[in-house]
């Protein structure tokens, strides 16, 4: 440390040996010993090891496990005070919904781990190193800060360094930076920024040709790669909006059930009940409250969700993403590979003039380019750069050359370089060794030995042709003098150029994407591109895809369009109003922008989506909502920060989960309905027990047969509906619009709610009554009188849900119009609620357990009478309604 | 204001230096103290020449040194033994260079002199030792008052030409309960009010700062966590340094594992410095 006026890159390769405390030798034992002692090793391994029991248990600390046991230990203390009631199965039961909701909590954060495994993998176990003055290989982990290391060809870097020494040294940052071309790097002094640097190598990367030697500046957790690994795994994940929903509705839900319990348990103690009977009906009336069933079956309802998006290509990696990707409101997407097929091929070879080459020009164009290419070649195959391997392939199939001779016959080759924008290399020609020079038309333009008028005219020329969407790449080059043929002096060799001609590549568009981005545009979501092409490229892919229209671009093309530069010098606030006026293409990017973008449209109370392929794009996959990985083209790293992969890496298939996503919430709230409407006739027994002197028509068992047995499968049959079409013609839905909306308690518990309980509570009196029962008479709890009337109460129960779990199929339709035989699970909702009625009543190993008693026929068939009552009522009601819809939409 | 650096010779302490040597440089005074705590009456021969390092480091720089090496019973003490302007004088120091589970800050003595109300203390830690304690852009989360700012506005003083872009942030927090529940109308007038607040904020530091080559960015969240969302602008703005005020409530109770603080020094994607002006 000498200085401290610059960072790393800024220092002179002198002076880095000072700054670091280090020495061409490198460092002495003791040093190493201190420093590791000091920083620790050189991994990406957490402080702390995964504490798989803190963490499981932690997980029975949330506030809906903590409910579900305390209401287990309650029965279980029931149970022991009074043996017969069977609380302890209700215990049991709600132990093993409590264990289940933790246990899946617990996994989804163990797999969160499991990505730190994953980035593991792209550290080296050994290097090269200096040490007390002479090379030694030693392990990745033993290096520290002030190490020199060596770096060759096919070596994986292990730590950031400052390099002092180096001989055509390139390497691949695709780890780092997502940008699969390869850069030169050397050693001399940059002021660009540190992750710009070309005289530093970054841990994780490749060394892909040349060799070099570097001072160690930053291991493990403090490399850049380290960071993204610590960002990816520190990042805590948005709350979805179901789980706020969710909190929210159970919160609300247990307050209402716990505050009715006390003021009864308090009423019961002034009444002078006994503890005991006081006691069971506080806990009646919570069960009675809380819809036990109603959090598993969401939890299975997004299973089932999951499984039919996996179906469709989207696997979904965290459940609440199911829900949350019906809610998105934007979707930030990457065009190649995503929106495109990624199949780079060649559609036009030109000539100067803009004129097509003649067959004969095109092969001998095409084949010069080749000497400017990096082709490998396995089993026969070219592969590499895209861009070459199109040429190869066209070559191959067009005109049957041999393109590996071709190749073979390579005198000098200059791989691509990402800020020179071109390749060259000398191969042998007709006259002589000829050199090639292949690359963006701006690159080449300076090396052409014409005046500026012929350039201008090739300027519009190469405009016409970059227009239309397609890569335009030149080709140019001239024969050596055999003084020069042994010339590997760049520079020297580009100039005077001729130029052979233009290559126009198409990436063509996924067949399905057109379709799907209008379904978009129908259901209100914002499509933003996100590309590290040149802007008129994606402005042309995003007219043809139908992200922007013709209107968009005709006159205003700069308005949808902002390149990486300039959102690089952009504040928040003038992002965010880019955004609100339109703007959706961001050009020239680099993947790290990707989360300027998603924290621009949070800022506005977006739901965002984005997708993401790269190491570098796991802190905004994390960060965004919803984060859509490739799982084809993805790296491990994309795909475990994400929410959901996409299995085809298809724009098309996001479209799909959103419509998914859509239905299960549509779903959702569905059966949310459905099972607070029992929970009405639940609750009035307790309360009217309370108030007057009338027996208990449904003992807690009774309830729970309800909410954990006959309801879940109704409740199932509602989260497995279909998609409507109407799905996707509705914008998303609003923010804060919750499950447990004011509409929602109204219709369950006053009037489906009250339907249910008034002609159950009639049926239990009827049969009281006709029994012999008078107002204010006491009944014993295994009188068969009283079995019969709690029988047919419950039975009743059963039964109208049938006419509540039709009705709640169509929002204003019957439900029937959708066709019963459609969901088949519908059908056994029904058979069960069905054949459970009739058990209750007749069959004795169900009425012994459930402590009910049969009625007369005729009362069954009475019951039987509420299925229509409210299936019609709740009709009429829906009627009413969309008249009022129709006319405020008028 | 004055710069007394707490050097412990470790290497850690040699990447806080060189935000030590760069405050020093902008201070009216131009010396750095350097203060290293010894358990005998001599100093190691290493931490002598480390010590020796940091002076060269000075004295290219036109900086003049003053070593003070003293036996106390903990740094703290030996820190504040060596203040003779504890008003006027910055005291820099570093945090653990790995959080164990202690934490970062919780119980060093860079806690216990914030905790020491008349002191000027800055705690560094470095996740980035490359950028060599030159920061471009920084981040300057604040909790809504603009003279709160005052300690950070003197610290971005002193780390001067360096900056290049300061950008204050606001999360307007509210709870998980209410998060949940707020309509897109709310979320609106709660971020309008959050955009005003931090607007005056950003306008009142540009006037403290009074330098026109610093661009100064703002930017306003609602949040049921705010970490978490300063370390989300951290990494999408590629903040290098982020100045956050320890708050008294935390230095008072100590530090927990999932105190604000804790969590943003073990998360920060980049190098933070956690400051507590006197007074």
């Amino acid at each position: 440390m000498v200085d401290a006026r610059g960072q790393i890159q800024e220092t002179s390769a002198e002076d880095v040996f000072s700054r670091l405390q280090s020495s061409a030798g490198g460092l002495s034992d003791e040093d190493v010993t201190e420093r590791r002692r000091q920083v620790g090793k050189n991994t990406i391994e957490a402080d702390r090891a995964f504490d798989w029991p803190q963490r499981l248990l932690y997980q029975f600390t949330q506030f809906f496990t903590l409910l579900l046991l305390v209401s287990a230990v309650i029965c279980f203390v029931a149970d022991h005070l009074q043996p017969d009631e069977g609380m302890n199965v209700l215990g049991w039961a709600l132990i093993a919904v409590a264990c289940l909701n933790a246990l899946f909590s617990f996994v989804q954060e163990y797999r969160a781990e499991r990505a730190m495994e994953e980035l593991r993998k792209f550290l080296p176990h050994t290097v090269t190193v200096m040490r007390n003055g002479t090379s030694a290989t030693i392990e990745a982990v033993d290096l520290v800060p002030g190490d020199v290391i060596e770096v060759r060809e096919g070596d994986r870097i292990p730590a950031d360094a400052r390099l002092f020494e180096c001989a055509s040294l390139m390497v691949n940052n695709a780890p780092l930076t997502g940008e699969a071309l390869s850069i030169d790097l050397n050693a001399d002094a940059t002021d660009a920024e540190l992750v710009d640097a070309r005289n530093l190598v970054f841990a994780g990367c490749i060394v892909v040709r040349g060799h070099g030697r570097a001072v160690v500046f930053a291991t493990g957790v403090r490399s850049q790669f380290g960071r993204i690994a610590e960002l990816s795994r520190q990042l805590t994940r948005t709350t979805s909006p179901l789980e706020y929903e969710t909190r929210h509705m159970v919160r609300v839900l247990t307050l209402i059930a716990v505050t009715m319990g006390a003021v009864f348990f308090a009423y019961g103690l002034l009444a002078e009940r006994s503890l005991w009977v006081n006691l069971v009906f506080m806990m009646g009336i919570i069960v009675a409250n809380v819809p036990e069933g109603l959090l598993p079956t969401f939890t299975l309802s997004l299973a089932m969700g999951s499984l039919r998006m996996a179906k469709r290509q989207v696997l979904v990696k965290s459940l609440n993403a199911v829900e949350t990707l019906g809610a998105l409101h934007v979707i930030c997407t990457d065009k190649t590979g995503t929106l495109t097929k990624n199949t780079l091929s060649i559609t036009e070879t030109v000539c100067a003039d803009g004129e097509n080459l003649t067959d004969a020009d095109a092969q001998a164009m095409l084949v010069h380019a080749l000497a400017a290419c990096d082709l490998a070649f396995e089993k026969g195959r070219p592969s590499g750069d895209p861009l070459d391997v199109a040429i190869a392939d066209h070559l191959t199939l067009q005109a049957d050359v041999d393109v590996a001779a071709v190749v073979q016959d390579i005198a000098e080759s200059f791989p691509f370089d990402l800020q020179l924008r071109r390749s060259a290399g000398i191969a042998p020609g007709a006259e002589g060794p000829c050199f090639v020079v292949k690359g963006a038309w701006e690159a080449l333009r300076p090396m052409l030995g014409l005046n500026e008028p012929e350039l201008s005219r090739i300027d519009d020329v190469v405009g016409r042709l970059a227009g239309s969407g397609r890569r335009v790449i030149a080709v140019a080059g001239r024969n050596l003098a055999p003084s020069e043929a042994a010339q590997t002096d760049r520079e020297a060799l580009e100039r005077g150029l001729t130029l052979h001609g233009f290559i126009c590549l198409e990436d063509p568009l996924r067949d399905e994407v057109v379709d799907a981005v209008s379904r978009c545009r129908a259901a209100g979501i914002g499509i933003v591109m996100i590309t590290g092409d040149h802007p008129e490229t994606a402005v042309a892919i995003a007219k043809r895809a139908g992200i922007i229209t013709d209107d968009e671009t005709g006159t205003q093309s700069k308005k949808t369009t902002i390149t990486g530069s300039e959102l690089a010098e952009m504040r928040e606030d003038e992002i965010v109003e880019a955004l609100q006026k339109g703007i959706n293409i961001f050009a020239r990017t680099t993947p790290e922008q990707k989360m300027k973008i998603v924290v621009a449209f949070q800022r506005i109370n977006n739901v965002v989506g984005v997708t993401g392929d790269g190491v570098n794009d796991a802190p905004a996959l994390k960060a965004a909502d919803v984060g859509i990985a490739m799982g084809q083209s993805g790296t491990d790293v994309a795909r475990e920060a994400a929410h959901v992969v996409l299995l085809d890496d298809n724009f098309a298939s996001i479209v799909n989960g959103i419509e998914e996503g859509r239905a299960i919430h549509a779903n959702i709230r569905k059966f949310t309905n459905y099972v607070l409407v029992s929970n009405g006739p639940e609750i009035i027994p307790y309360i009217a027990f309370m108030l007057f002197p009338v027996p208990l028509a449904l003992n807690v068992i009774q309830i729970l047969s309800i909410d954990l047995g006959t309801d879940i499968v109704p409740s199932i049959a509602l989260g497995q509906e279909r998609p409507t079409p109407e799905v996707m013609k509705e914008p998303p839905r609003a923010m804060g619009e919750g499950l447990l909306t004011r509409a929602v308690i109204l219709h369950s518990y006053g009037f489906l709610g009250l339907i249910e309980a008034a002609v159950s509570m009639g049926l239990f009196f009827w049969v009281l009554v006709d029994g012999g029962w008078t107002w204010g008479g006491d009944i014993a709890a295994n009188d068969p009188l009283y079995q019969s009337a709690t029988g047919i109460a419950l039975a009743s129960i059963l039964l109208m849900q049938i006419g509540n779990l039709i009705g709640r199929r169509s929002r204003f339709g019957s439900g029937l119009d959708r066709g019963l035989f459609e969901n088949r699970l519908i059908i056994l909702g029904i058979v069960l609620q069905i054949v459970f009625s009739w058990a209750v009543l007749y069959a004795p190993p169900v009425s012994s357990v459930l402590a009910t008693g049969p009625v007369d026929l005729h009362v069954y068939a009475a019951a039987w009478l509420g299925v229509p009552l409210i299936f019609g009522l709740d009709y009429t009601r829906k009627l009413i309604a969309r008249s009022w819809s129709d006319k405020r939409q008028a | 204001m004055k710069v007394l650096f707490a050097y412990d010779g470790s290497i850690n302490g040699d990447w806080v230096a060189r935000y030590a040597i760069h405050l020093a440089s902008n201070s009216k005074q131009r010396v750095l103290t350097i203060v290293s705590v010894i358990e005998k009456e001599f100093a190691s021969e290493a931490l002598v020449e480390k010590i020796d390092r940091i002076q060269t480091a000075c004295h290219d720089r036109g900086i003049a040194t003053d070593v003070r090496l003293i036996q106390a019973v903990s740094v703290a003490e030996g820190v504040i033994r060596a203040l003779d302007d504890p008003g006027g004088t910055l005291i820099v120091c570093s945090v653990r260079t790995r959080g164990d589970a202690r934490g970062y800050l919780f119980g060093t003595a860079a806690f216990q002199l914030m905790r020491n109300a008349a002191l000027n203390t800055v705690a560094f830690r470095i996740v980035q030792p490359g950028l060599l304690g030159n920061p471009h852009n920084i981040l300057l989360p604040v909790a809504g008052r603009p003279l709160g700012i005052s300690g950070g506005v003197n610290l971005l003083h002193q780390l001067g030409t360096s900056v290049r872009h300061c950008r204050v942030f606001h999360a307007l927090t509210v709870s998980a309960n209410r998060y949940c529940r707020l309509t897109a109308r709310e979320m609106k007038q709660l971020r309008l009010q959050g955009d005003s607040l931090v607007t005056a904020v950003g306008r009142h530091l540009a006037q403290q700062l009074d330098n026109p080559d610093i661009l100064v960015d703002t930017s306003a969240r609602v949040s049921e966590d705010w970490v978490r969302e300063v370390i989300i602008d951290a990494c999408a703005y590629k903040s290098d340094l982020i100045i956050v005020e320890a708050m008294g409530s935390s230095l008072r109770r100590g530090f927990r594992r999932n105190d604000p603080i804790e969590r943003l020094l073990n998360q920060t994607p980049c190098d933070i410095a956690i400051h507590r002006q006197s007074g």
